[in-house]
């Protein structure tokens, strides 16, 4: 069985058409600046007018948790489940699976690994070790 | 000084509370509004207004406006549902505070029910059922953060890494609330928890593991709200609506914000201690919601009884616990060992506290009483303050 994928909202419609094309996007406020992935009015300016374009894919974990309980069989036979939020050098967070052989902390590197889901992509990230 | 609502609690109704029962929601809603009615000297009949609460939590979505069929209740002035998640029980109290305030009823009942147990199956997935969700939020389900235990395990692990903390400031949470759940005839979890036990338990989402969240129960909760002038005759002692407020920060999911220890009491409390004229210092008993035992330790700080991080301080050496001589906290075990029928839950304590009725946990002080509801992941808040009536004439 594959992982559940969410229904776009129109906040979130351009991000998820251009990630099921393979493109991490993130949408640039044309007023300030601000770097969002789902939006329809900037909260820091309020501006209406953002322009897609190209995540560089690296961030950091803002936080994390291994699931110990399956509460759906895509990830009955994969306990524990390692899954976070994840904060994009750009700027904003999203909810996402991590994996790799590091072991995940607060702050430590990842970089995403776009992964098919039946006809969608979900963005994953990968552990990387530290620059040290 | 503000002054808050012209309102009282004047009766208190519970049905089930427990992992047996097997009678629908809208039925054991139906025997709490009845038992509270009672519990206030009134029959049904007195009653002129119904609120509901209801959170997409709950398991049973079907109890709603046509309760007032069911229990008979005619020629109602308010009939009305209140949904804020977790924050739904003190919400739906306000709404039924501020109409009795405004004389656009008198007799008003709330009522929260759920059946997330099935009786004799396992516990585990009670809150966790299948969900696919939508935009953004909806990616939690994608990276398999199930269930209220992931995303406020997100909590605690932030938490512990800003201030340094690790999973001992959990255990003495834990620990301590069932000290008072001991005492505690209603509560689910009774026999004494060891450092032992508590880290023995297996995780549920690291860091929580067993003991970390909350009890659930099938059960319902009423409370019948009145005018506060009108309160001093009834049946019971009344417990005053001292003041009543939510907050809910809209933390953006971006760097510079910290969403995951972003507490909307910080906005409620404000509301609260002017309305009354109150500081925290003068609070004498707090009953936090606590689904996971990180909310309590994240509300102290938000209410301003604690710095950043240094809310562990109150459960130090079982000082929030019976007898441990601090402030004490969740004083009928809460949700952890208690039972968790979301925020009635601490609504409940508060009461039988202020109304001195509350057995072998009676606390020595209970004439100021802190209640609050939180949603979301720490999303939606509301808060209140009780006064007991021989203190707050
Ligand atoms: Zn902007």
């Amino acid at each position: 069985m594959t992982i559940p994928m969410p229904e776009p909202d129109l906040a979130s419609a351009y991000f998820f058409a251009a990630l099921d094309q393979g493109r991490l996007e993130v949408l640039r406020c044309g007023t300030c600046d601000t770097a969002h992935l789902s939006v329809l009015a900037c909260d820091v300016c309020g501006g209406g007018d953002f322009t897609g374009e190209p995540a560089s894919g690296g961030g950091v974990i803002y936080s994390f948790t291994k699931l110990h309980t399956a509460h759906h069989p895509a990830f009955a036979d994969r306990l524990p489940v390692c899954g976070g939020i994840v904060e994009l050098d750009e700027g904003p967070r999203l909810f996402a699976p991590l994996f790799g052989e590091e072991s995940p902390a607060i702050g430590a590197r990842v970089l995403v690994e776009l992964l098919p889901v039946e006809d969608r992509m979900i963005a994953a990230f990968r552990l990387v070790r530290s620059a040290e | 000084m503000r002054g808050g609502p012209n309102a009282s609690i004047i009766g208190l109704g519970r049905a089930g509370l427990n992992r047996e029962d097997s009678r629908t929601a809208a039925e054991l809603a139906r025997q709490a509004v009845i038992a509270a009615a009672a519990d206030a000297g009134l029959t049904t009949a007195a009653i002129d207004g119904l609120v509901i609460c209801r959170t997409s939590g709950a398991s049973d979505a079907v109890l709603g406006l046509d309760l007032q069929r069911a229990l008979g209740l005619r020629d109602l002035k308010l009939n009305r549902i209140a949904l804020c998640e977790g924050a739904s029980a003190l919400a739906a109290i306000q709404t039924a505070a501020l109409t009795v305030s405004a004389g656009m009823a008198d007799v008003v009942a709330c009522v929260f029910a759920d059946t997330p147990v099935t009786p004799g199956t396992r516990m585990g997935a009670a809150f966790g059922r299948l969900k696919t969700g939508v935009g953004m939020e909806g990616l939690r389900y994608s990276a398999g953060l199930f269930g209220g235990a992931s995303v406020y395990a997100l909590s605690a692990q932030r938490y512990f890494a800003l201030h340094g903390l690790d999973e001992q400031v959990l255990s003495d949470v834990a620990i301590t609330t069932r000290a008072w759940a001991a005492l505690n005839p209603e509560a689910t979890f009774r026999k004494p928890l060891t450092r032992e036990d508590y880290f023995a338990a297996r995780y549920i989402a690291e860091p929580l593991r067993l003991f970390d969240c909350a009890a659930p129960v099938n059960g319902a909760v009423a409370v019948i709200v009145s005018r506060r002038d009108r309160a001093a005759d009834g049946a019971q002692p009344a417990v005053h609506i001292l003041a009543s407020a939510e907050g809910h920060p809209g933390t953006p999911d971006r760097h510079g914000f910290d969403r995951s220890l972003t507490h909307g009491g910080a906005i409620a409390a404000r509301t609260l201690f002017e309305a009354t004229g109150l500081s925290p210092a003068e609070i004498d008993i707090c009953q936090f919601y606590d689904a996971f035992s990180i909310m309590p330790l994240v509300s102290l700080e938000a209410y301003g009884f604690y710095g950043p991080g240094e809310a562990r301080a109150a459960y130090a050496e079982g000082a929030a616990g019976p007898g441990g001589g601090g402030m004490p906290i969740n004083t009928g075990g809460g949700h952890l060992s208690g039972y968790y029928l979301q925020g009635m839950t601490p609504v409940v304590e508060a009461v039988l506290q202020a109304r001195g009725a509350a057995g072998e946990r009676q606390c020595e002080r209970a004439g100021t009483i802190l209640v609050t509801n939180d949603g979301g992941r720490l999303d939606y808040h509301a808060g209140i303050i009780l006064g007991a009536s021989e203190q707050w004439t």
